[in-house]
């Protein structure tokens, strides 16, 4: 029976919507085995056997980013994260083990005091100088400058009221605020456009009393943040730090661009922004400094774990891990001739004391510690 | 992953159930070349084969909850993949060269019935083409998936520490002992036996 191009569409519509008998199947199924049997196959080469390889690994690894990625939406854990992801199926899994896994062997890391994680405090200083302190306990109104009133709501955020009589004086530069925090330090703010951002330990936020005045939403950045911003396209959004500047168009994207490091990383979740001139889509992270500039793919949990509090180590060494810790813990290191070069990877409860913290990169890695009052001691 | 290439696709299935990445891993480990291979050989186009099965694969994933499957993956990731270029020939995607001959094929089939194609058949067939491969081809298949994936490598996608690695495969066999019970005669903690990776 001589079959046409639109039998065999046919037969394929009643087998892909299961409408299709027995026989149709059968002979379906059995046409297309033969002949991917008859199909010849082309030999390759070295360089293609290769690349074939790297396919699949690089095909592995988007396909757990989409995964993890799914995870994220669907699950809210904390509280505190507002809008976007919270954690991920795989740091829950991380919670899980850490959370089951009791070291509790005290005799191991020698320590005269245990140092305690950070907390929420930063002090803002006003345009005219003046300090405020910001901690869990002062809520309600804190200031009244140039016409924006300035609040600090029960959950801890500070907010800005820009008050409907303000007109700006065209003469005069935009005043700014800085907040900043120290180390053991972390805030979340409103800027007066509404853009929310999360201050990570030891960093300087500077920004506009009011945005109304200018073209642009300038702010300058030195530290940790991650911001969820305010979409308003007539006023694009900067962020300026010593070795970039990032344009933004209302998105949600963390920046990690600490002085004391070679590089700045800022890494994207949703929206587009600019970093430079490297256009960055969802997923991607730029990194700038030490004379290169590049963009790539990567695990955007990793960036933004901070702010779900956790550290997450990913290839990291040793003294990278420790600077990390230091910004949080506010300590500080001495380390020992001949220590490990090994990169560390995991996840760890930034609510966990210090001791805790170093006990399980003990576990993982040949190194050791000890906590002498403020200061810890790194060995092999 | 080392200790989770030693258990069964039963064993992996059920894992699977609870989400688990450790074991979704371990499966695309052995079953991806098969795939992509047969997969190109039809579409004649990289990119196109690499989404195809990572398509594939990523479905399996979400559906994974609801696996009606007990032991056959092969069988029935192909059969996935296969489904996919059932709909990409009525969409005109695929290799023209291939579809006449399914065509033949089909014509070759007079009204006399056909043989259906159960599992350990089709496990048979798919073993006949890797068999077919050209040398070389051949050869990355053997190798590639002894050392596909290195452990640090999943260690580090999955954010995981190699003792967390070694806890989760402990909280693995503790499950499959709960889940396949005292079979007689199965060891779940490490048996090849019963999985072929030749």
């Amino acid at each position: 029976m001589e079959h046409s191009k639109q039998d065999l569409d046919r037969l394929i519509d009643k087998y892909l919507s299961d409408e299709a008998t027995a026989d149709e199947r059968n002979m379906l199924e059995q046409s297309y085995m033969k002949a991917s049997f008859k199909t010849p196959m082309n030999d390759v080469s070295d360089d293609d056997a290769a690349r074939i390889h790297k396919i699949g690994t690089d095909s592995w690894e988007i396909l757990i980013e989409k995964i993890n990625y799914m995870g994220t939406r669907r699950s809210v854990l904390w509280p505190r994260i507002v809008a976007i992801a919270a954690a991920i199926a795989m740091v829950v899994f991380g919670v899980y083990l850490f959370t089951n896994d009791k070291v509790r062997n005290a005799n191991d890391i020698l320590i005269t005091n245990d140092i305690n994680p950070g907390t929420n405090k930063a002090t803002l200083i006003l345009a005219n100088g003046k300090r405020i302190f910001l901690n869990d306990q002062a809520k309600g109104k804190l200031a009244n400058e140039s016409g924006v009133e300035i609040t600090k709501t029960a959950d801890g955020q500070i907010v800005y009221q820009v008050k409907d009589d303000y007109t700006s004086d065209s003469g005069n530069p935009a005043k700014m605020n800085t907040i900043q925090t120290p180390k053991g330090g972390q805030y979340q703010i409103k800027l007066p456009d509404g853009t929310h951002v999360w201050l990570n330990s030891a960093s300087v936020l500077k920004y506009p009393v009011s945005f109304g005045a200018s073209k642009e939403r300038r702010i300058e950045l030195t530290g940790e943040a991650y911001f969820e911003v305010k979409k308003d396209i007539r006023h694009p959004f900067i962020v300026k730090s010593s070795q970039q500047e990032v344009t933004v168009l209302g998105t949600h994207f963390n920046i990690n661009c600490y002085a004391e490091e070679t590089t700045a990383k800022t890494t994207l979740l949703e929206g587009s922004v600019k970093v430079n001139n490297l256009l960055l889509k969802p997923g991607e992270q730029a990194t700038i400094g030490a004379g290169k500039a590049l963009v790539n793919s990567v695990n955007a949990e990793k960036a933004l774990a901070w702010k779900n509090n956790r550290f997450v180590f990913e290839n990291d060494d040793i003294k990278q891990v420790m600077r990390t810790l230091q910004r949080w813990y506010d300590f500080e290191v001495v380390y020992e001739e001949g220590i490990t070069t090994e990169p560390f990877w995991g996840i760890v409860s930034r609510n966990d004391r210090l001791s805790e913290v170093l006990k399980y990169l003990e576990l993982a890695g040949n190194v050791h510690f000890k906590i002498e009052g403020r200061r810890v001691l790194v060995t092999k | 992953m080392k200790n989770y290439g030693e258990f069964t696709d039963e064993a992996l299935i059920l894992l699977l159930k609870e989400k688990d990445k450790l074991a979704f891993t371990e499966i695309y480990q052995r079953h991806w070349h098969m795939l992509y291979l047969h997969t190109f050989k039809i579409l004649g186009d990289e990119d196109e084969s690499k989404d195809l099965v990572q398509d594939t694969f990523f479905n399996f994933w979400e559906k994974s909850g609801e696996l009606q499957i007990k032991t056959n993956l092969k069988g029935y990731l192909f059969v996935a993949v296969r489904n996919r270029i059932f709909s990409l020939i009525r969409k005109r995607k695929v290799n023209p060269d291939f579809v006449d001959i399914v065509m033949e094929e089909l014509n070759q089939l007079d009204n006399t019935t056909v043989e259906h194609i159960n599992e350990r058949e089709l496990i048979k067939l798919i073993d006949a083409e890797i068999e077919q491969l050209p040398k070389k081809m051949k050869e990355v298949f053997e190798l590639s998936r002894k050392e596909f994936l290195t452990n640090k490598e999943i260690a580090i996608k999955l954010n995981m520490t190699e003792e967390a690695v070694k806890k989760q495969i402990h909280r693995s066999i503790r499950i499959l002992k709960l889940k396949l019970g005292n079979y007689a005669g199965i060891s779940v903690v490490l048996i090849s036996v019963v999985y072929d990776r030749a």
